[in-house]
This record gives C-alpha cells, structure tokens and sequence, in this order.
C-alpha cells in the first residue's frame, strides 16, 4: 500500500470527479430537500425554544438562567402564570424552582423540580431545555446535582415533528450522495471510459485503487452529513455525531465500491439505484409511522444510522444509549467488506 | 541472451471463444517483436496477459525475470503501455494528464515538455484532451508509455489510423526507444510497419502463432523472388514472370532480348503479407 499513490488518485477524483452531473445532482439533493421543507413546514430551527421559569426563592437560579444562549426565559411570577404560558404555547415548557433550591443542591440533596410541557412542544426544543436547565443546575452544585422532573404534559403529545422526522433521512441522503454513489458514479464512470485499465497497468494495485474511490466517498459524504446536519440544526453533539458520520459513511462507501464493481454501465447502475435506494431508505418510514412493528426497521442496517442520528440531535442521548447501534454498524461494515477482494478480480477484465 | 519477456503455453478464452491458444515465444533484451494478425486474432488478448490485465488461465508468463502472476506491481514499475482503446482523462491536459500518472509511479519531476515534443505536441500541452483528434490522442497515449522510462513498452497498434506524419513521428519514438536498449512487444496487423521496425515478427491467427522468424528469414526462405519483363511482340505490350532461382533465367532473357525489344524489367520480392497468406490462408486486413 502506497499512502501517496492513494492521495494521488483521490486528489485527482476529488477534484475532477464530482463536476459528473449526476454526481452534482446527488450532492445538491438533500441540501435542495432541506430549503424546501423549511419552507413548506417553517424554520423549525431558526426559533430558540421558550423557558418559563417561576423561582420561588431568591432568583440566583434565573439569573444563572439568563446568561445562557440556547433557550430564551419568560421570568413568571406564579404557577397559574407559568401554566397559561404553556397552554397559550408562548413557553414550551415551564418550570418552578422551590425556595431553598439553592441550599438543597449545595448541600446535596435530590430536589423534584415541578414542569409543565406543552405537549406540542419539539422534542428537540424540550432535550435543549432540560440541557440547558441541568447545566446551569451543575454550575450552582459542581458535584451534580440531585434532580427529579416531575412532568405534567399539557394538551396532546403529538410525536416528532415533520422536520425532526425528515432529518434522519436528509442526513442519510447526504451520505449516501457522497459516499454511495461518489464511488460507484466514478468507479463506473473509470470503467466505460476504460480509464481504469490505465490505472491498473502503473503499479498501484486494485487495493490501492479501491482505497482511494472508497475514502474519497468517505470524505465527501462527512461533510455532506455535517452540512445537512448544521443546516437543520441537528450538530448538537459533534464529539458523538463525528464517529456516527463516518462509521455510516465507511458502510456506504463500501456498498459503493460493490456496486461499482459489479455494475459496468452508468444506466445498469441507476436503475438498480432505485430499488435499492428504497431499501436504505425503508427504516425512515419507521420513524413516520412510529406505530408500526419497530424491530421491522432493525432489519436493515440503515437503521443503525438512522436511528442514532434521530437520538443524538433530536432527543439528546449519549454514548451508552446508541453506543450498541454503532457496535451494529462496525459489524455491517466488516461484513459488507467480504465481497470486495472477490469482486475486484473481475475488474480491468 | 536475456529473455525479458517469456510467455509459455499461454491461453486465455472469454466465455467460449478461445481467443489465445496455448502460445509460446520470448523476447530478447533490446528487441523488437513485431505480433502480425488480422482483426480477432488475439493480439490485444496477448497484450493484456502480458501486462496483468488478464490472468492467463492456462501457461506462465514472465516479464523481466518476475512472474506476473506473483510481482506484478513491480513488473508494471518498469513498463509502459500504449492501448489500442484509448484511456486518457479526457477532462485534464496533456500535461496534466502526464503528471498524474507520473505521480502513480513515484516520479515526483518529470520533463513532460520533452516528452510531449517527441510526439509533436508541445505546443497543445495545456489544452483538454477532449479536443484532441483521434490521431493527438494516440501520440499522448505513446508519451505516457515513456513517463517511467520502461525497460519493457507493450505497444498495441500504436500507429493505427494516424496520417503518415503522425505515424512517422510514432515510429520514430518507437526507434529511438529500441536504440536506447528497450524490449518492444508491438502489435500490428500492418506488414510494412512490422517489417521496418521488428527484428522478428510472429504470425498470428485465431489464437495460435504459425511462424516467428525475422523478416528476411520469412521472405528468404517463404518467399519467392521474380523478375518481372515486359516486351514487345506484333505490337503489343507482353508480360513475363522468370524465378531468380531459375538456372535457365539468364538464357530466356537473351532469347526474348534476341527477338523483342525489352521494354523494362525489375525484381519482386515477396512481402510478409504473400508469406502471412501462405501460413493462413487469410488475408491481413480486410
Ligand atoms: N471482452 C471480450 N469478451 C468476449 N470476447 C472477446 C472479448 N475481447 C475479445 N474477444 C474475442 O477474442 C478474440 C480475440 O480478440 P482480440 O481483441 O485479442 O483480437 P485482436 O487481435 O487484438 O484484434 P484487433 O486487430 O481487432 O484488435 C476475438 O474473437 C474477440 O471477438
Ligand atoms: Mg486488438
């Protein structure tokens, strides 16, 4: 294996690859998708989530409130206020700090905070409030804080929205353009224009070759998932998201280069594109029909993208809650890697 | 002598045709092969053997004294290839296109402006190879064979549909490779070209090579030669065709002397091409 010989292909695909239209076209779609749904269902993103806070005691607590960026506060001055402002959904959530709180968390102590959440509310809107809510809590009690939610849901809970639902998919439309069809586009593109036998000819070895198309497919499709996920507001936990992005993007480069390999023509490849572009896409419909049999959308492997994107930036979770779905991932990948070296023999035939 | 190239028993079908039958031949150090055949008589399914494209599923190949079943990568370090399809990145220069593939090779500094001088095509270096004719194409094809300085050029009808400047210059390329101690397997299916530039050349036709000899040795021993008179006689223009191996050669050509008067005579020499039809029944092109 040649480090240079890779860069040198990959640079040059880079660089010329992607001026293919169907490639471009790819690429362009999800971004297309995202203004489009902005547009039609609103900019879901562009509007800070609202915090009703009644403090009973001093008020050292909103004050602390104040200082952040990430949600806006009404300072209320009652519980009947904080409940109208939640039934009237001018706050998402509300919540009421007892008089002593500072004391009790100081001290240690597991305090119940009292919430009232507009069940119309965001998920996303309401994982960015308790964030927020617990963050400030642990800067007043550095040890962490001992805190219970109580919960009273107003009006009915209406699920994720149309944006939330979408951006498991957009995110997975982005790495599927890069990563995908980056490989497989320019891979059968090498092959009808026969520029692969030339390839094949100077001593860079089909290893070398595949290497270069795959990790220029991984290259283009992270950026893709993180352009996608900034602009529907869902880069909320890039540490996490980063490893997400390019376990998925591997998966997809690798069933890129199989598609590659075993397809000669550009035609043969997008019409088999589309069969199989439902079946990636199928755990999507799970997550809009969140009541049909949910270990179906298991099958597929998508879903151990999908749903972890859906996890991380809408509902806030952590390592150990979709740490197992990326342990699913790896698996897929290692397995979808067998095939390979079986196929690239044919390849320069 | 050193055999840089030795192919034994080689074979390759695709599906059902047999399109190279069990082939066997060798190549010295600094010679010149010449493979003559018609269309399908697999020579470019040689080639690809040769270079690693195919895997031969019958024989063994070996180029510079390495299997190219087992050190193919360090086989193909030190060749060069011209394709009979041409695959150049249409969408980048010629220079561009020279640098890149030297960059595949390790060779960080190349004089990409010497090589593209050799075939004529200096002046068009920085234009998309898009734009370039068929024959623009084949000469930057032969400049990126020469991007390594190979010790081995595999060439496949490098001259095919060039005008006579153009081929020229190709040929010329080709020459000037052999004089610096390159060994050239070179496909063709035109005689006169594999009779000016090959030290021997091979017949071959559906899949089987009839006869490796060197151009003299074929016409010499294959081929016969005449002396062709033309005469007068009662007013009309008479042909006759005498063997120069005829004994009595030189006693008929006083006769006719004697009698007529001779309007011209010259010698013929078989070509390859008489000789390829001999061995295969079959006419090169065509
Ligand atoms: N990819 C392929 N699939 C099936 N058959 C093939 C393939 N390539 C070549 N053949 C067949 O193999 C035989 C030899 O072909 P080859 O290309 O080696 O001939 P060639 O001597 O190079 O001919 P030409 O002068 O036309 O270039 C022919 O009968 C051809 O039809
Ligand atoms: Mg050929």
């Amino acid at each position: 294996m040649s480090i240079s010989r890779i860069f040198s292909i990959m640079k040059r695909e880079l660089s010329l690859g992607p001026r293919s239209p169907m490639l471009l076209f790819a690429l362009a779609l999800p971004l297309i998708l995202t203004a489009v749904f902005q547009l039609i269902f609103g900019g879901l993103w562009q509007e800070k989530p609202v915090l009703a806070v009644y403090d009973v005691g001093d008020g050292v607590v909103i004050s602390e409130l104040e200082k952040n960026k990430a949600i806006d506060i009404i300072d209320a001055d009652s519980e009947d206020e904080i409940l109208n402002l939640v039934e009237v959904r001018e706050a998402d959530v509300g919540v009421i700090f007892p008089q002593d709180i500072e004391d009790i968390l100081k001290e240690g102590k597991e305090v119940t905070l009292k919430t009232y959440v507009d069940g119309e509310a965001y998920a996303k809107d309401r994982t960015i409030i308790a964030a927020t809510m617990l963050s400030v809590l642990r800067s007043i009690a550095p040890e962490g804080p001992e805190v219970d939610f109580e919960q009273i849901l107003l009006g009915e809970e209406r699920g994720l929205g149309i944006l939330e639902m979408m951006l498991p998919f957009l995110v997975l439309y982005g790495v599927m353009g890069g990563a995908f069809l980056g490989p497989a586009i320019l891979l059968v593109g090498a092959k009808e224009k026969k520029t692969i036998t030339a390839l094949l000819v100077t001593p860079s070895s089909k290893a070398e070759i595949l290497a270069a198309f795959g990790i220029m497919g991984v290259v283009l499709a992270v950026i893709m998932g993180i352009v996608v996920l900034l602009l529907n507001g869902g880069w909320t936990q890039p540490p996490l998201m980063i490893p997400l992005l390019i376990l998925s993007s591997i998966f997809m480069a690798e069933l890129g280069l199989i598609a590659g390999l075993a397809v000669n023509d550009l035609n043969t490849l997008f019409a088999n594109m589309k069969i199989f572009g439902i079946l990636l896409v199928a755990p999507e419909l799970f997550i809009i029909f969140p009541k049909w049999p949910q270990w179906i959308a298991k099958i597929f492997p998508t879903y151990y993208f999908m749903h972890p994107v859906l996890r991380i930036s809408i509902y806030g979770d952590g390592l150990a809650e979709v740490g197992w779905e990326l342990l699913v991932l790896l698996g897929f990948i290692i397995l979808f890697f067998i095939p390979i070296p079986f196929l690239a023999k044919r390849l320069g035939k | 002598m050193e055999k840089v190239i030795l192919a034994e028993k080689i074979a390759y079908s695709y599906n059902k045709t047999l399109a190279v039958d069990h082939i066997s031949f060798h190549i010295d150090k600094g010679e010149i092969l010449g493979f003559l055949g018609p269309n399908g008589a697999g020579k470019t399914t040689t080639i690809k053997m040769l270079i690693g494209l195919l895997a031969p599923q019958d024989g063994k190949i070996s180029v510079l004294g390495m299997d190219t079943a087992k050190e193919l990568n360090k086989i193909q370090a030190q060749i060069g290839v011209c394709f009979e399809e041409k695959n150049l990145y249409e969408e980048m220069s010629a220079i561009e296109n020279l640098k890149f593939f030297a960059s595949l090779f390790g060779i960080k500094k190349i004089d990409a402006a010497a090589l593209l001088k050799k075939v004529n095509l200096l002046v068009e270096k920085r234009q998309k190879v898009a734009s370039f004719s068929k024959g623009m194409k084949q000469r930057l094809m032969m400049a990126r064979a020469l991007i390594n300085y190979p010790k081995v050029l595999f060439l496949d009808e490098p001259t095919d549909g060039l005008d006579p400047v153009s081929a020229r210059a190709v040929r010329d390329v080709i020459l000037e490779e052999k004089e610096k101690g390159a060994t050239i397997f070179l496909t063709t299916h035109d005689m006169m070209e594999a009779d000016k530039l090959s030290d021997r050349v091979a017949f071959i036709n559906e899949g089987k090579i009839s006869v490796i000899d060197t151009p003299e040795n074929l016409k010499h021993e294959y081929g016969k030669r005449i002396l062709k008179i033309r005469y007068r006689l009662d007013g009309r223009v008479e042909e006759e065709e005498l063997s120069l191996e005829d004994k009595d050669m030189s006693k008929r050509i006083d006769e006719i002397n004697s009698k007529h008067s001779i309007l011209d005579m010259h010698t013929e020499e078989a070509t390859l091409e008489d000789i390829f039809i001999k061995f295969t029944g079959r006419k090169l092109e065509g």
